[in-house]
């Protein structure tokens, strides 16, 4: 564990000191991201000047799902996203090689090598929105609940990263699937929105089989006591570690269909 | 006109290796349309209509939008972009037709054979939602199928506008994300113009993006006035996006080298 967490520290400092080397790029990435937000925040604000409540939710509520959705999104883009969008790349020239040939595990490697320096904006805006949130004095003043959310948060990231793990492992298989990640991205962030939204067999997939309603959807209704804490907590737990475990075992399977590309 | 069906015939099969790809890509496309798609129908409660929009035409915009969007418009840009920077122009500057004819062409191809594969996923479209559709309320008549020809020639023509910049810029992903961000704020795929509050809705009825997306489905939802005038907006549009896409090309053509290759 200690050897993992030195060898992480080391992948983070190589990754700002390359970062550094591209500033404008920070500042282009920072704008991006700043302006879909508000692209989300004009559908949202459309939406509630024609209505009062969205599938049960009211506007300053939505705008908590989406500041959960940020913080999640954002430590995510920070710490493993830019490493896990290059999977594919690295599976199609036979960079894998270096991986699997290190005395560490190559599914760790290839997640933790990069580092995107510019989504703290992204973690930073949705801090920002759940200030703006709270100071309507909306969210109940309750430690359980708070700590409830935040475990489901954590299940949230657990689940995301297995997710995204799974798509790319895809391409030990289908080489020419590198598009996978765009769809990955599509399907993502519409967890930025309550998934209650959708209705029947939909809702069940987005809550259970694929389960995106733990992003923010889960823990914005265990936040505002839309639903009670405890089964909720129980499916999360069970859920990340029933991701975690299949996205695991899912790498190391497509590992031994990897035919080296190099050499 | 030989050559040109010879080429397009070569480019259409070129993309019969991309199938799985472009499947990805559809679905990467329906996956936002459905999303919002959702939130606008969550959003009606108990009331039957929101702001002139009954609950089935609702749906059908966004299921015409789902359409139009994977089958109609056209985002070449940032590929058009990555030729240039890669100085893989100089392939077509060689070649017997012209670049913008090349690209349209290719475009076209790929929307065919999009097309192609798309036409699985409409009986699926058709098997969830046949409830709640209603064809009496819709209007495909010559006016909603003459705007989905400028709704592409327009897209086409604007996407290679964008594309154009990389002529001339360094790094032209920033102008192509305030494309699409704009697109996507202006042309009526996160909400049907009418609804938008009062200031946007004077921005987005004027600008462009309304003729890509927009402008059909409120034909199609007969939710149009003054349709008209405004075919000849559109049609002003496009003689504009295709004579500044071509000027600022064939300016930037004079500033192009390549080396290499």
């Amino acid at each position: 564990m200690k050897y993992y967490f030195r060898v992480w520290k080391r992948f983070f400092v190589n990754a700002v000191s390359a970062g550094a080397a591209f500033r404008a790029n920070f500042i282009i990435n920072v704008v991006v991201s700043f302006a879909w937000i508000a692209m989300s925040f004009a559908l949202v604000n459309i939406v509630f000047s024609n209505t009062g409540l969205v599938a049960g939710w009211t506007k300053l509520e939505v705008f908590a799902v989406f500041g959960i959705f940020e913080i999640v999104d954002g430590l995510i883009s920070l710490f493993v996203w830019s490493g896990i969008v290059q999977i594919p790349q690295l599976i199609r020239d036979g960079s894998i090689d270096y991986l699997v040939t290190k005395p560490i595990n190559s599914q760790f490697q290839a997640a933790f090598k990069q580092f995107e320096p510019s989504a703290i904006s992204t973690f930073a805006t949705g801090l920002g929105i759940m200030i703006y949130v709270s100071s309507f004095r909306i969210i109940p003043i309750n430690l359980e609940k708070e700590l409830a959310a935040l475990f489901l948060v954590i299940c949230g990231i657990v689940i995301y990263y297995s997710l995204a793990m799974m798509a790319v492992t895809l391409n030990f298989w289908f080489i020419r699937l590198e598009n996978i990640t765009a769809l990955l991205t599509m399907s993502v962030v519409t967890a930025r929105y309550p998934l209650n939204v959708f209705k029947g067999v939909l809702e069940k997939f987005v809550f259970f089989v694929l389960p995106l309603a733990f992003f923010a959807t889960v823990p914005a209704m265990v936040l505002f006591g839309k639903v009670p804490a405890l089964p909720w907590l129980i499916i999360g737990l069970f859920l990340s570690l029933i991701f975690i475990i299949i996205s695991w075992f899912f790498w190391q399977f497509g590992l031994r269909s990897y035919s080296s590309a190099s050499s | 006109m030989r050559k040109i069906r010879a080429v397009f015939r070569v480019l259409f099969q070129d993309n019969l290796n991309y199938r799985a790809q472009a499947v990805v890509w559809i679905m990467t496309s329906i996956i936002p349309t459905v999303t919002i798609a959702a939130v606008w129908l969550a959003s009606y409660g108990k009331s039957t209509t929101l702001g002139g929009f009954a609950k089935s035409d609702m749906i059908m915009y966004f299921v015409g939008s789902l359409v139009i969007t994977n089958i109609i418009s056209s985002s070449i840009s940032f590929d058009m972009g990555n030729e240039i920077k890669q100085g893989r122009l100089s392939f077509y500057l060689v070649r017997p037709l012209s670049y913008p004819v090349y690209q349209f062409l290719a475009n076209l191809g790929w929307r065919v054979f999009r097309t192609m594969m798309f036409l699985p996923f409409l009986p699926l479209i058709w098997l969830a939602l046949y409830r709640e559709l209603n064809f009496s309320a819709t209007n495909l008549g010559w006016q909603f199928w003459f705007a989905i020809i400028i709704a592409h020639l327009l897209s086409f023509a604007m996407s290679f506008f964008v594309g154009s910049w990389a002529l001339f810029l360094e790094d032209m992903s920033s102008i192509d994300q305030i494309y699409s961000l704009s697109s996507f704020l202006l042309s009526g795929s996160i909400a049907p113009i009418a609804l938008m509050p009062k200031g946007l809705q004077a921005i987005a009825d004027w600008s462009p993006f309304r003729y890509v997306l927009s402008f059909p489905l409120e034909i199609l939802t007969e939710h149009s006035s003054m349709v008209g005038l405004n075919f000849v907006i559109s049609l002003s549009w496009l003689i504009l996006f295709v004579s500044s896409g071509l000027l600022l090309f064939n300016f930037g053509l004079r500033r192009y080298s390549a080396i290499g290759q």
